[in-house]
């Protein structure tokens, strides 16, 4: 009880400023001293002025550059992004453009290939038909011929049997005999 | 003072020299906190009236504490300029000033603020190094005596009528400072009470930075006094307690620089805009 009692003495008298020393009477806490108040007015304002010169002049200059330029490269970076943004766009249409342009080329290729393939299948498809005609009637036409020249041969040896037959003695049955010879000699066709 | 006394010798009766110290010295505190000569100047008479401009203690704090801002801020002025990107020391101080800039002045002063910036730096420094110089030990506390933050807001209150005045006028500042829409029997009265306002804006900025400087030495000394009333068992007590004041000190320090450039701040930007 006492502790606390003289404790509370103690800031009591710090508190109302009371000094018990009768030497320290003019030094209490709340007096103001006017030597140390214009002191502290002149150093602040000495110190104001060398360091507005000194100090706050050219960091706040740095940093308001800085700052500005910052804002400028934001801005700057903002304004490409849009630019880069855009050119991507046009980048991307024109791409899609030439992929359909490739596509409707190679289907146009396709078709005029599937076009040519078909003409020259019934070209080739009109020429063997054609050609195997042509060979056809040619054949007709040599089995004409031959089967003519066989008619002459046949009748130049029927003539030559003839007259060798009439060289030799006539004789009926003989001549018969050399005809159906002769006849049964003829290939079959 | 005899209950001290008594006390002391009740529970410390072995150390006589050390109750005599406290017995001859009773007010012990107050030698510590009060302040010392250092240099000393006879005083000048000026009518009547006697000025001492003694350098003291607390004087010398000061100036310690001017040309650490100089030397500091000079060097980081220099190193900030020769690189695009401020490094170290350079980049730390831009940092604190770009807390003053951003969040101290522009959001007490609102717009216009950048003319004054160069006032509220030196303010917040000021008392940041003074604040931070006393918690070295041998360093005296420049902020915990009354003059020196008379002297402060001396010049805040002096700031804030210069420029109240150049910005709207010597009479239109005087008009401007009680509200408008005032019923006119009001007037005497609300006259008194902004007058008043006037004074006491800077007073209490004087007497918060002086206590709150003052209190946490007060503290301390008294805690590690306790070591020498009640013995060398409270000891462990004794500077954890004074250690908690003592990183309390620094939040302070910073607090305070913080609060009385911001209150500046409000001050000088509500006398220049008073519309709002």
């Amino acid at each position: 009880m006492s502790l606390a009692y003289i404790y509370l003495a103690k800031f009591y008298n710090i508190l109302l400023f009371i000094s018990n020393d009768p030497h320290e009477n003019k030094d209490t806490l709340l007096s103001v001293e006017p030597g140390l108040l214009i002191w502290t007015i002149i150093i602040f304002f000495l110190l104001l002025l060398i360091l507005k010169k000194y100090a706050w002049g050219p960091l706040l200059k740095s940093l308001n550059d800085r700052e500005q330029g910052i804002k400028d490269s934001v801005e700057k970076a903002e304004y490409l992004k849009q630019e880069a943004e855009k050119i991507l766009a046009q980048n991307k249409q024109l791409l899609a453009k030439a992929d359909e342009d490739a596509r409707k080329v190679i289907s146009e290729g396709k078709e005029l290939a599937e076009k040519l393939r078909n003409d020259l299948i019934s070209k080739t498809n009109d020429d063997t038909a054609r050609m195997i005609a042509q060979a056809k009637s040619e054949i007709e036409r040599e089995k004409v011929a031959a089967m003519n020249s066989l008619k002459d041969e046949i009748a130049n040896l029927a003539v030559q049997a003839a007259g060798k037959i009439i060289d030799e003695n006539l004789d009926a049955a003989k001549q018969r005999k050399i005809i159906d010879g002769f006849i049964g000699k003829i290939p079959q066709n | 003072m005899r209950l001290l006394t008594a006390f002391i010798q009740e529970h410390a009766p072995g150390d006589s020299t050390l109750v005599q110290k406290v017995q001859e010295d009773g007010n012990w505190i107050m030698h510590h906190i009060s302040d010392k000569p250092v240099l000393t100047i006879p005083p000048i008479h000026i009518g009547g009236f006697t000025l001492d401009l003694s350098i003291s203690m607390k004087i010398l704090m000061l100036i310690i504490a001017a040309i650490l801002m100089v030397i500091l801020f000079g060097y980081a002025a220099a190193s900030n300029k020769k690189r695009k990107h401020p490094t170290g020391l350079g980049n730390f101080l831009e940092m604190l000033m770009v807390f003053v800039r951003d969040d101290v002045v522009k959001p007490s002063m609102g717009h216009g603020s950048e003319k004054y910036l160069p006032f509220f730096f030196t303010m917040f420094f000021f008392i940041l190094f003074v604040n931070i110089i006393s918690l070295f030990p041998g360093m005296s506390t420049g902020t915990s005596s009354i003059s020196v933050t008379a002297g402060l807001a001396l010049i805040t209150f002096i700031m804030t009528q210069v420029h109240g005045i150049k910005n709207n006028g010597f009479f239109g500042y005087f008009k401007g400072l009680i509200p408008p829409g005032v019923p006119v029997f009001v007037l005497p009265i609300m006259v008194i009470i902004e007058f008043l306002g006037l004074l006491t804006k800077p007073f209490a900025l004087a007497i918060r930075l002086f206590a709150n400087m003052t209190a946490g030495h007060i503290v301390i000394y008294a805690l590690i006094g306790l070591i020498f009333m009640l013995g060398y068992a409270v000891i462990p007590v004794s500077i954890g307690f004074s250690l908690f004041i003592y990183v309390l000190e620094i939040l302070v320090a910073v607090l305070q620089a913080y609060i009385f450039t911001m209150l500046s701040a409000l001050f000088i930007g509500m006398a220049i805009h008073q519309d709002h």
